[in-house]
């Protein structure tokens, strides 16, 4: 077996199983497939080249999924970010059956600064633990429950969190 | 605590069941990051894997066996059919697509490996014209042809993005942006005599960065889009009046500021090639021109555009094209497609020479891989009308790849 495939196989059974999350949380942070998948991508080359600093009994998961993070921040700051094509989430939900309630959140988590807002994909949607969801964001486990909490609190007023 | 949970992961749910993962998503991404390189290895690694060699090749030679070294790239060959169903492209591959030769609206899409992956089904009420893929191979753009058709951009997987407006015939040259999402062209009214820059994206209007110059009246003279690089923030505009360039603007794209303008004598230069990051251009010299001129610039020089200096003189060759890293040029002898001409690749920093053709075969055709290092270039025997070429992939270390069959290019 030679050297590159075994790089490669390190990488699919280190990276692959967290690309299906890594897709969408760019999607929550870009909210266009497209560049999604793109962002994806350009993380994964960069996870590619960078493998060798992750270091043995680190899980790979947050470290991959801040380089994701990284990565649509990174689009998002560029310019040209301001004339590509966003996808109306808000009005692809309303052709579906759901309630006015369901809409309502659907308005304020849009509305959520983005870090707030990836704060709480990361916790809620993709269960990550406030250790990796601090990992992901570049802040402590602490500062990550202070964030999730907070960005509830916006969109439930009176929330109290355990 | 759990309602709000639930409320929330519902509401993430409804956003994401919009635009679910590609099918193969973890494939195609495990598949396209490991085809490349993988540099800045620490020299720990370095340290570690020298010491793991050296001591296999202690115990090698203690046993008294052969090692066999692994090869550096192998050249895939391909044995597959061209005249197969490679079923739907991987999204976010770059993708080399050709003509079918027996269906020419359905593109076969190879990757830099040789390997075919995959066939985009055109509809036939859309393909009259010339249809040509971004960079990546992730949009195609229908140009009509001059028997009429509507100009179009596709998806991916050839479906129609959005019709440009009728009567947008203004439109001259243009290339896509190193983003390969944008479009970057001129447009030029015929009543006020001014070139614009404007950049569109598939699925938008196009949109205006600003006025390059208003000339005195229609003259024999254009401009054209040399390179376009959102990510730089910079375009490459460049004026040829007759048959030379005699102007060149680095705009600023978001904000429209000529950066730098320079103009050259008629007969100088036989063309200007840009990096596709704008950062790099060549002049290239007319001294091969069967039309060449007193005074025309005896080598070809590159320029650093940033602070315009010369970093690089590759002899007499003109430069086709610059490789997606910037590291490699594709040079040839003749600066006409379908002359016989001696082809070549050079690391252009130490003048290398990587790789060179036998000076037999004309070049059509060519398309440097996106951020890598790799060209594909078509070559036809001097003077044909074929317009089915073979086709070759030059790796980044000189070797070469060639695809079985013969093709028309989207290119």
């Amino acid at each position: 077996m030679s050297r590159g495939h075994t790089d490669r196989a390190d990488f699919d059974a280190l990276i692959g199983p967290h690309l299906d999350a890594a897709y969408r949380t760019a999607l929550a942070i870009l909210r266009d497939p497209d560049a999604a998948h793109d962002a994806v991508q350009e993380a994964s080359f960069k996870a590619w080249r960078k493998l060798n600093q992750l270091h043995e009994g680190k899980p790979a998961r947050p470290w991959f999924l801040a380089i994701v993070a990284n990565q649509c921040r990174s689009e998002r700051r560029r310019h040209w970010w301001s004339v590509i094509r966003m996808p109306d989430v808000e009005s692809e939900a309303k052709q579906g059956e759901v309630s006015a309630e369901s809409l309502d959140i659907d308005r304020e988590l849009a509305k959520l600064p983005r870090e707030d807002r990836l704060a709480l994909f990361l916790y809620f949607y993709l269960d990550l633990p406030l250790e990796e969801v601090g990992d992901v964001l570049g802040i402590s486990a602490a500062g990550a429950k202070t964030r999730v909490y907070r960005a509830a609190k916006e969109l439930r007023p009176g929330l109290e969190m355990n | 605590m759990d309602d709000v949970r639930s409320e929330i992961r519902a509401a993430f749910e409804r956003e994401q069941a919009a635009h679910l993962p590609a099918a193969g998503l973890r494939r195609n991404v495990v598949e396209a990051v490991s085809a490349r390189e993988r540099p800045g290895a620490n020299f720990q690694w370095v340290a570690v894997a020298a010491a793991v060699i050296l001591g296999l090749l202690v115990v090698v030679g203690l046993m008294s066996t052969r090692f066999h070294p692994r090869t550096n790239v192998p050249a895939a060959t391909p044995n597959a059919s061209p005249r197969a169903d490679y079923g739907r492209p991987p999204a976010g591959v770059s993708l080399i697509y050709v003509h079918d030769p027996t269906n020419p609206l359905w593109l076969v899409g190879y990757d830099w490996t040789g390997k075919p992956r995959g066939t985009v089904k055109i509809s036939p009420a859309i393909g009259a014209g010339y249809i040509g893929q971004a960079p990546d191979g992730q949009i195609f753009q229908v140009t009509p042809s001059a028997k009429g058709g509507s100009g179009v951009f596709l998806d991916r997987l050839g479906q129609p993005i959005l019709l440009l407006a009728s009567g947008s015939g203004g439109y001259t040259g243009g290339v896509w942006a190193d983003d390969n999402r944008h479009f970057c062209s001129i447009s030029f009214d015929a009543q006020t005599y001014a070139w614009t820059l404007v950049t569109q994206l598939p699925g938008e209007g196009q949109k205006p960065v600003a006025l390059i110059a208003r000339d005195q009246s229609v003259g024999q003279t254009g401009i054209s889009v040399a390179a376009c690089s959102s990510n730089n923030d910079r375009a490459i505009l460049v004026r040829t009046t007759i048959a030379y360039p005699s102007e060149i603007w680095v705009m600023q794209l978001s904000d429209g500021t000529v950066v730098s303008h320079h103009t050259y004598p008629a007969n100088l230069l036989a063309s200007i090639t840009a990096s596709r990051d704008a950062a790099y251009i060549s002049e290239n010299s007319a001294a091969i021109l069967p039309s060449a001129q007193p005074g025309g610039a005896v080598v070809t020089r590159i320029r650093r555009v940033s602070d315009w200096t010369e970093v690089a003189e590759p002899g007499v060759a003109s430069v086709l094209s610059f490789s997606g890293d910037d590291s490699r040029i594709l040079l040839a002898g003749s600066t006409a497609a379908g002359q016989k001409s001696l082809l070549m690749v050079e690391d252009w920093r130490s003048g290398s020479t990587i790789w060179h053709s036998d000076d037999t075969k004309a070049y059509g055709p060519y398309l440097a891989e996106p951020g890598g290092r790799a060209f594909a270039l078509t070559l036809m025997t001097p003077g044909s009308q074929d317009t089915q070429m073979d086709i070759l992939i030059i790796n980044g270390d000189g070797t070469t790849t060639a695809l079985a069959g013969r093709y028309a290019t989207a290119w």
